[in-house]
């Protein structure tokens, strides 16, 4: 990558070895804490046009999930554990140890939000502060009745086709695959809002056949075993214990679920949100009201 | 390998110029009209393991729906209208009156299945009877979509997404994900159950890329105007008139059915019915169990030849 290309300025770049994956993250800025968390079909670079405002209050730690962007992909399981919310979550409280944070805040997009709710409710003591982009569960996101939602949702069902379907798909149209999203999931319904830079960043680990195999995997996870793993949280009443905050594109993908905040009220009764002006990719889509409507959470005022 | 005629000793080749689409269909037989629907991804071939034995009792009528195979439709609008099952099955109205047919039977799967219901919705006239593969309405299917059957049935969501996305995914190699879902769709999982020839025409059908798009318009229509107009009729209580027996494969495990029989009955309160032992493709994967439990039902035809 050339400087001109690198979107993180002035932000370190580590690797992290956990269990079972090493873990790419950039870091900077200064203040307590903040994990962010990015989703399909991208890696860290989409937190770009936020993270050098978050950096002013916060040490911001952009990581790539395991399986993405530049971290590693670890071989995959039969029962698709190793792409589970579980084990992406079990990541990050490595990644955060290693960098002796004990306690921290998480912001979530797509998967990563996946990864961080999960975060929040089998690491409560890790987890201080929860925002949630754009998704509701799982298992609500599975149980969502509506037509339009389970159209928004095909790729669920796409890539959790069994191995080697779906990968062989998208190998033969990477490009194609991966601009899918934003010309479907953006208000606009177009990659214009995406940043040149940004898109070539996500159209790269495209490439990769151990990346496309490795996100397919998340997906296999999340028709099995994160839903299996929700399905037992909601069974034993479980909850998310600090505070949080979801927020969604109001052309985002809970736009077509009935009251994605009630749902998010059964998992964590005192969580606040509302609707951002934006499709689903906020961060690059309306980055600023997504830092007026997060920051002052996140600083706890 | 077998060819098509080989496969269809016998019958003939038809073209008919109706409703704004050109029909490819094979024709034979004697006896009173019976009208046979394939579905996706396939063509009226997946017939050629029962049309011998029926052609001994019925004239069976056999298309290819608009886009798929040999048959063209129009160019695809907005509302996707044109790829509608409503207009697939005003088509072969038009087909059987051309051949002289103003009554017939409809024995129909998937797609296919979809025409064969609407057909029998539309037209209470023309339907003597009504054989379904396979299938409960698309009104009920997209009602049933909990994890198990979504992931089952991906590609209803799937290949409704806008143009040219799901085109342009499955067009760059249209074989694999053909032979992909007629593996995942049977009871064994592979192609075994195909006939070498008939597999040979499927994938040649299936590599142009109008039949791609085409089918792709089904499912948009499947998505939007399909389940629209099945939803009108149940408000209107609108139900199928004639005698109606349901099939479905017993060994799909996350099926495209769940509970046929309850389902249909909403819809054709006299509706008769069993699962097949086989995967989905019933006339391919078992079709002499599938013809020992059509024939009974068909024979009751009042039809005269």
């Amino acid at each position: 990558m050339s400087a001109t290309d690198d979107l993180f300025a002035g932000f370190a770049s580590r690797r992290f070895v956990t269990e079972d994956a090493e873990i790419f993250a950039r870091i900077g800025g200064t203040g307590p804490p903040l994990l962010l968390l990015h989703g399909y079909p991208q890696n860290h670079v989409m937190w770009h046009r936020v993270a050098p405002r978050l950096a002013r209050d916060f040490t911001v730690i952009a990581a790539d999930l395991r399986g993405y962007g530049q971290s590693s992909c670890p071989p995959t399981d039969l029962e698709h554990r190793t792409y589970s919310k579980r084990a992406m979550a079990g990541d990050m409280i490595a990644v955060m140890a290693a960098l002796g944070h004990r306690r921290f805040a998480v912001m979530g997009q797509d998967r990563g939000a996946r990864v961080a709710y999960r975060m929040a409710l089998e690491h409560p003591a890790a987890v201080d502060r929860l925002v949630i982009l754009d998704i509701v569960s799982t298992l609500d996101q599975w149980q969502a009745e509506s037509k339009e939602a389970k159209l928004r949702m095909f790729h669920w069902g796409f890539l959790a086709q069994p191995a080697p379907m779906p990968e062989s798909l998208i190998r033969r149209a990477p490009r194609d695959w991966v601009e899918g999203p934003f010309k479907r999931g953006t208000k606009t319904r177009s990659i214009s809002t995406i940043d040149p830079r940004a898109l070539a960043a996500y159209q790269a680990v495209f490439t990769d056949p151990d990346h496309i195999h490795a996100t397919c995997e998340d997906y296999r996870a999340g028709a099995s075993c994160d839903l299996a793993d929700d399905e037992a949280d909601r069974a034993v009443g479980r909850q998310i214990g600090c505070p949080m905050l979801f927020l969604w594109g109001t052309h985002g993908t809970p736009s077509d679920i009935d009251d994605p905040l009630g749902l998010w009220r059964r998992w964590c009764p005192h969580v606040l949100g509302g609707t951002i002006d934006s499709g689903h990719f906020i961060a690059e889509e309306n980055p600023d009201a997504l830092v007026a409507r997060a920051l002052p959470f996140l600083l706890g005022e | 390998m077998t060819t098509l005629p080989e496969l269809f000793p016998g019958f003939a080749i038809r073209r008919f110029e109706v409703n704004g689409a050109s029909i490819h269909a094979r024709v034979g037989g004697s006896g009173p009209p019976l009208l046979l629907l394939h579905g996706y991804p396939q063509t009226h071939a997946c017939w050629h393991r029962v049309a011998p034995e029926l052609a001994r009792r019925f004239t069976l009528v056999m298309p290819d729906l608009r886009g798929y195979g040999d048959s063209t439709g129009p160019v695809p609008d907005a509302e996707h209208k044109a790829y509608a099952k409503r207009t697939m099955a005003a088509d072969f109205v038009a087909v059987m009156q051309a051949l002289g047919h103003e009554r017939f039977g409809v024995v129909a799967h998937d797609r296919g299945g979809r025409v064969g219901y609407r057909l029998a919705l539309d037209h209470p006239a023309r339907v003597e009877r009504l054989v379904t593969l396979d299938i409960v309405t698309t009104l009920d299917a997209w009602e049933d979509l909990a994890t198990e059957n979504a992931v089952g049935r991906f590609h209803w969501m799937f290949l409704a997404r806008p143009a040219p996305f799901p085109e342009t995914m499955i067009g760059r190699d249209p074989q694999y994900f053909l032979d992909y879902l007629l593996s995942q769709w049977t009871g064994t999982k592979d192609l075994t159950a195909f006939d070498p020839g008939a597999l040979e025409h499927y994938r040649a059908a299936f590599a142009k890329p109008s039949v791609i798009h085409a089918s792709c318009e089904d499912y948009r229509a499947g998505a939007t105007i399909d389940p629209a107009i099945d939803r009108a009729d149940r408000e209107a209580r609108r139900q199928i008139a004639c005698p109606m027996l349901a099939l479905w494969g017993a060994t799909r495990k996350h099926g495209f059915v769940n509970k046929p029989l309850d389902t249909w009955r909403r819809w054709a309160p006299h509706v008769v019915g069993e699962p097949i032992e086989c995967g989905h493709f019933l006339p391919e994967e078992a079709p002499q169990k599938t013809l020992a439990a059509m024939m009974p039902f068909l024979a009751q035809t009042t039809l005269g030849a």
